[in-house]
C-alpha cells in the first residue's frame, strides 16, 4: 500500500519532469504524509535526487528535517539508484536514536528511463512491528523480526536487543548461543522457514518463522515465538476443557445409567410386585377352580346319593304299600275261604290297613308341609299327661307284640301346659318311641320331660327319648331329620322329617346324638333324641298355618 | 309214592308269612313258614322240602344269601323269590328264574308254584 503510494508519486508529473522540491512539491509531498500515515505510522517522507541530495523532507511533529543533506550513506538510497526498484532497508537506527526502516522507491521518467531520484518514508521499526503482533510482552506470543543482514527490527523479548544482530555476542549471549534456534534463524535468513522448540534458560519456547516475500524476494525475516507453556496451558485447557466435557459425559452417563438403573430396579419392582399380585391371583383362581371342582365333584356325589336315594325310595315305597296290601288280598281271600275265622283274619286286615293308612297320612303331611298347608289345631294341654297316655299305649304294644324291652317315663314335677296340636306333638312323641322300639332289641328306653326356663320369661318343655339300641347309623346320622332317611326294613323315612317340621312350626327344636357314655352289652350307644316345646306362658300367638 | 307238596316259607313280615301259610295250605300245600332267615336256615333240612318261598329283603341275612346257604344243602330244591320290592331281575335271575312279585292272590300264587314244582318233576 505504501509502496503504491510512493510509486504514485514517483510516477506524478511533476516528479517525472525533476520537480523535486519548491511549494507545489511540499504540498504534494506533506498531502502523501498524512495519507501514508493514515496507513501506518512513518515519521518522515522524503524526496532525494539523483545527487543524493535530500530535497524535500516531511518529518512528524518534534522530528528534525535534513533538506539538502547528502544521503548517499543511507544504503536503502544507493540500492534504490543501484537496483532501480523498490527498497526494503534494513534497520537503522537514526540520529534521534530511533531504530527505523526505510521504503523507497526510485523515480525514473517513464519516457527516458532517466534515474531522477528516490521518493521514500521512514518507518519506526517498533510501532510498525507492532501492528503484526506482540512486540513486547514475552509472557505471550511475541514477534522478532529480522532485516536481511541479521538485524533485530522489532522483538518482544528485551528492547536492548533492538537493532543488535541476532550473530553478534550481545543477542548471542542473551540467547546462550542456542544452537536450534541460532539454526533456526540462519535458515530464516536464508529464506528457508521452520520451526523449532529450544529452551536458553527463560523457559522453553516454540518458535515458526517465515521471510516476508515481497515480489519473491525476502525482505524482512519473521519470528514468533511462543512460550511454551503457553501452549500447554492451553493444552491443558484444551484438555481440561475435554476433561471437563468427558467428566461431564461420564457423570452424565453415570446419572442416565444410575437412572436408568433406578427405573429397571422400580420398573423390576413394579413388576415383581405385578406378578407377586397376578401369582396371587392365579392362586386364588386355581383355588377357586380346585374348590370349585370339590363343589363339582360334592354336588356329583351328592346327585349320585339323591338318585340312590330316589331308587332306594321308590323300593322302600313299593314296599311299604305293596306289603300290607298284600296281607289285607290274602286274608280277605282266606276269610271267604274261611269265614268261621272271622276273629282269626280281621285284625290282621285292620292292622294291615292302618299300616296303609299311616303311609297315606305320612306322604299327605309331607304333601302339606312342602306346599305350607299343614293346619294346627291348638288347644292347651298338659304336655305330660299327653306322654303318659301314649306311654301307656306304647307298653301294650311291647306286650302285645313281645318286645324285649322296658319302656320307662320320667316326668318332670311342674305341670307342663302347652298350646299345640295334641295329635300332632302326639305323633312326635310315638313316632320318637317306635323307631326307639324298632332299633331296640332288648333294652330299655327312658322318656324324661324337664321344665327349662334358664332364668327368662321363656320357659319350655325339655323332652328326652333315650334308648338303649343301636343307635344312629353314622352314614345317615347328618341327615336323620331328611326325607327318605331310614335304616328300617319298614317305612319310608318320614316320620322324623315330619316331627321336626311339627316341632318347629310349634316354636320348638328337635336334634339327635348317639349315647356315647353308655355303650351296651352290643357294643352299641343308643340313641338320645330331644325336642323342646314352648310353654303355655311363652305362646304369643295362634298361627296355625306352617308358613317357613 | 306220595307227592311231596312240602314247602319252606321265609318272610319278615308276621302277617304275609301267617297269611301265604294258611292259603297254601287250604290248597293242600304243608307250610313251614319263618319271619327270620337266621332260624329258617337252623331249621331247614335237605331233601325235606320240594320248594322254598323266600323273601328277599329280610333283615340279618336276605333271600339271596338264604338261597346260597339252602343251595348248598339241597341241590334238588326248587327255590322262588317273592317280593314287594322292584326286584333287580338281573340280580335275582342269576340265582332263580321263578320271581313272584307281591301283592299277589292266593289262586295265582298255587298255579305259579305248582307249575314250578312240575317243572321241577
Amino acid at each position: 500500500m505504501i509502496n503504491s503510494l510512493l510509486q504514485g508519486i514517483a510516477d506524478s508529473p511533476r516528479f517525472q519532469q525533476g520537480e523535486l522540491y519548491g511549494d507545489k512539491i511540499l504540498q504534494i509531498v506533506k498531502d502523501k504524509f498524512s495519507q501514508v500515515n493514515s496507513i501506518t505510522q512513518i515519521d518522515g517522507l522524503f524526496i532525494v535526487d539523483k545527487d543524493n541530495i535530500m530535497t524535500t523532507h516531511i518529518v512528524s511533529e518534534g522530528k528534525r528535517s535534513f533538506v539538502n543533506i547528502d544521503m548517499s550513506f543511507r544504503n536503502y538510497i544507493k540500492d534504490t539508484r543501484d537496483t532501480l526498484q523498490p527498497v526494503f532497508s534494513d534497520g537503522f537506527r537514526g540520529i534521534d536514536g530511533t531504530f527505523r526502516i526505510a521504503l523507497t522507491v526510485p523515480i525514473i521518467n517513464s519516457d527516458s528511463g532517466k534515474y531522477i531520484g528516490v521518493v521514500g518514508v521512514t518507518i519506526p521499526t517498533e510501532p510498525f512491528f507492532s501492528l503484526y503482533g506482540n512486540i513486547h510482552d514475552v509472557n505471550s506470543q511475541f514477534l522478532v523480526v529480522f532485516d536481511k543482514a541479521g538485524t533485530i527490527l522489532a522483538v518482544g523479548a528485551n528492547n536492548s536487543l533492538l537493532a543488535q544482530n541476532f550473530f553478534k555476542d550481545t543477542v548471542q549471549t542473551f540467547v546462550h548461543h542456542n544452537p536450534i534456534l541460532t539454526n533456526l534463524t540462519q535458515n530464516l535468513l536464508q529464506g528457508r522457514p521452520g520451526n523449532a522448540t529450544y529452551d536458553y534458560g527463560i523457559g522453553e519456547r516454540f518458535t515458526t518463522t517465515y521471510p516476508v516475500l515481497i515480489d519473491g524476494k525476502p525482505v524482512y525475516f519473521i519470528e514468533i515465538v511462543t512460550p511454551t507453556d503457553i501452549i500447554y496451558s492451553e493444552i491443558n485447557n484444551v484438555l481440561f476443557g475435554e476433561k471437563l466435557q468427558m467428566f461431564t459425559l461420564i457423570v452424565g452417563t453415570v446419572a442416565a445409567i444410575t437412572t436408568l438403573i433406578m427405573f429397571l430396579i422400580k420398573w423390576n419392582i413394579v413388576l415383581n410386585d405385578e406378578v407377586k399380585k397376578r401369582t396371587k391371583e392365579l392362586q386364588e383362581s386355581n383355588k377357586q377352580l380346585s374348590l370349585s371342582n370339590e363343589e363339582i365333584a360334592q354336588v356329583n356325589e351328592d346327585l349320585k346319593i339323591h338318585d340312590k336315594m330316589q331308587k332306594e325310595f321308590i323300593n322302600v315305597a313299593s314296599h311299604e304299600i305293596k306289603t300290607p296290601i298284600q296281607a289285607i288280598l290274602t286274608f280277605s281271600q282266606l276269610l271267604q275261604r274261611y269265614p268261621e275265622r272271622q276273629t282269626e283274619f280281621t285284625p290282621a286286615i285292620n292292622r294291615n290297613s292302618l299300616r296303609l293308612q299311616r303311609l297315606a297320612n305320612d306322604i299327605l303331611d309331607v304333601a302339606k308341609i312342602e306346599s305350607r298347608t299343614l293346619t294346627l289345631n291348638k288347644e292347651i294341654f298338659d304336655l305330660n299327661e299327653a306322654i303318659l297316655n301314649i306311654i301307656k299305649d306304647y307298653k301294650s304294644i311291647i306286650v302285645k307284640e313281645n318286645h324285649n324291652v322296658k319302656l320307662l317315663f320320667y316326668p318332670s314335677k311342674d305341670d307342663l301346659l302347652v298350646e299345640a296340636d295334641k295329635e300332632r306333638i302326639a305323633g312326635v312323641i310315638s313316632n320318637l318311641i317306635s323307631n326307639a322300639i324298632k332299633f331296640t332289641k332288648g333294652g330299655e328306653i327312658f322318656v324324661s320331660t324337664e321344665k327349662e326356663d334358664n332364668n327368662s320369661n321363656n320357659p319350655f318343655a325339655f323332652v328326652t327319648v333315650k334308648d338303649t339300641g343301636s343307635g344312629i347309623d353314622p352314614e345317615i346320622s347328618s341327615k336323620i331329620f331328611s326325607k327318605f332317611i331310614t335304616k328300617s326294613f319298614e317305612g319310608l323315612g318320614l316320620g322324623l322329617y315330619i316331627s321336626k317340621n311339627i316341632v318347629e312350626t310349634h316354636g320348638g327344636k328337635i336334634w339327635a346324638e348317639n349315647n356315647n357314655n353308655n355303650n351296651n352289652k352290643n357294643g352299641n350307644s343308643g340313641a338320645i333324641f330331644y325336642f323342646t316345646l314352648p310353654l303355655i306362658n311363652d305362646i304369643k300367638s295362634s298361627n296355625n298355618t306352617i308358613d317357613k | 309214592m306220595s307227592e311231596n307238596k312240602k314247602i319252606l316259607l321265609v318272610d319278615d313280615e308276621a302277617d304275609i308269612a301267617l297269611a301265604f301259610s294258611l292259603g297254601l295250605e287250604s290248597n293242600g300245600f304243608s307250610v313251614d313258614a319263618y319271619t327270620s332267615s337266621i332260624k329258617a336256615l337252623a331249621n331247614f333240612q335237605s331233601d325235606f322240602y320240594k320248594l322254598a318261598l323266600l323273601d328277599i329283603k329280610i333283615p340279618e341275612m336276605d333271600g339271596i344269601e338264604l338261597y346260597k346257604k339252602i343251595r348248598e344243602k339241597d341241590k334238588k330244591i326248587k327255590i322262588c323269590f317273592i317280593s314287594a320290592y322292584d326286584v333287580d331281575h338281573h340280580i335275582v335271575k342269576e340265582y332263580s328264574s321263578c320271581i313272584i312279585k307281591k301283592p299277589i292272590t292266593i289262586d295265582d300264587l298255587v298255579k305259579k308254584i305248582n307249575k314250578e314244582m312240575q317243572e321241577w318233576d
